[in-house]
């Protein structure tokens, strides 16, 4: 319901993924192949001498270290404040407004989100089969979306729930004067029975 | 309304699978803490100061060095890395399917965990078997519904009325994916 970008979490985890797999192929490689473990006893230091060099050629002012090492300093902040954002980016999505209006000579209308959370909440409340319910209201592709959430009792049918919040729905449709879509969420949230049931004698 | 149609059905999805946002979060969190890490070492090398725990060229000599190493090590440390990027590779392109059904109607999409199905049933299936709520356990899975009644001692426990009594449910619910009904009476613990 949210606008988190799925693809991007995947795609975050399938690169890790792939870099840890081949860091343990390489791994596994370098202890089980004899050819490979002199390959790299031969490679690696004219590697490392390429780097040091490269790092002597390009040196910072006169301070002794190379621009390189601050090239890279910028790099790893670069990648840690693109994964920050990444981070603080999941899981946003919400909006306050229903309904807005374009302007027209009069004026606009808005319709605030909570009109409709108010209404359906008020007529949810006092039914005993639900344990608690919420409104929200989403913005999905640019369309808003209300999403009423319903925890119910142990053995209540769905259906009965859906039923009832689905003739909300459309009691608000006719206050409202549209139709917002909307998603029922119904979960149980039962607490697990920690004793066995009592048998009396 | 049908023109909710192609909204419902995202959601739908969105709402049945997840969205592998925690094992996300993780590794990001992970790779920041290591991003950061490495500019400290960075930093304190270019100041000439002791590093943290590894300076840069230690590090780029013990990676030289790696060659070295005992097999038995490099091996075993290879198959942690193969085995945990394999694992991370499966969660990024499997499905992740959530404990959930679905039914979308003309005016809303409906999304019911699992468990709430399975009470509901279980509600039922003792109810139309005459047995007690607390001998009657309801697994749901994807498309299976499973109810798993213990036969009261010396009453019969009618399985017809009770898999009539859960299919009759589970029409009425609607699920995509359809889930079909199965009873299985528990006839040998005794005393229930």
């Amino acid at each position: 319901m949210n606008s988190t970008n799925r693809a991007l979490n995947r795609a975050l985890i399938f690169l890790v993924g792939l870099v840890v797999f081949v860091l343990g192929a390489v791994s596994v490689a370098l202890g089980a192949f004899p050819q490979i473990t002199s390959a790299w006893g031969e490679t690696a230091p004219a590697v490392q001498r390429y780097v040091t060099d490269a790092l002597v050629a390009t040196p910072l002012l006169s301070t002794g270290t190379s621009w390189l090492w601050l090239a890279l300093i910028v790099l790893l902040a670069i990648i840690a404040i693109l994964l920050i954002a990444f981070i603080v980016r999941q899981g946003h999505g919400q909006t306050r407004e229903l309904f807005r209006d374009q302007t027209t000579a009069h004026g606009s209308t808005v319709v605030r989100s909570a009109v409709a959370a108010d209404a359906i909440k008020d007529a949810l409340k006092d039914r005993d089969d639900l344990l608690a319910s919420s409104v929200s209201t989403y913005d999905v592709h640019g369309e808003t979306v209300l999403k009423v959430t319903a925890t119910v009792r142990r053995g209540v049918s769905p259906k009965d729930i859906q039923t009832s919040v689905e003739s909300t729905l459309r009691a608000l449709d006719n206050l409202l004067g549209f139709e917002v879509p909307a998603l029922i969420q119904i979960s149980g949230g039962f607490r697990t029975r920690a004793a066995k049931p009592t048998r009396l004698s | 309304m049908s023109h909710h149609r192609s909204t419902y059905q995202r959601i739908a999805r969105r709402e049945t699978h997840s969205p592998r946002s925690v094992l996300a979060i993780l590794l990001a969190v992970l790779l920041v803490i290591v991003a950061v890490w490495a500019i400290t070492e960075i930093v304190l090398a270019m100041l000439s100061r002791p590093a943290l725990l590894v300076a840069p060229a230690d590090a780029s000599q013990s990676l030289v060095d790696a060659s070295a190493l005992p097999v038995g090590a490099l091996i075993a440390a290879g198959i942690v890395l193969l085995i945990g990027g394999l694992l991370l590779i499966v969660a990024a392109l499997t499905a992740g399917r959530r404990a959930r059904h679905v039914n979308i109607t003309d005016r809303a999409v409906t999304v019911v965990d699992n468990d709430v199905i399975a009470s509901a049933l279980a509600r039922h299936a003792s109810y139309a078997g005459g047995t007690s709520p607390d001998n009657t356990v309801v697994s749901v899975s994807h498309r299976r519904a499973v109810v798993e009644v213990t036969a009261t001692s010396g009453r019969a426990t009618p399985s017809e009325a009770i898999l009539d009594a859960v299919n009759e449910q589970l029409r009425t619910y609607g699920f995509t994916p359809a889930l079909k009904g199965k009873v299985d009476i528990n006839r040998s613990k005794v005393g229930a």
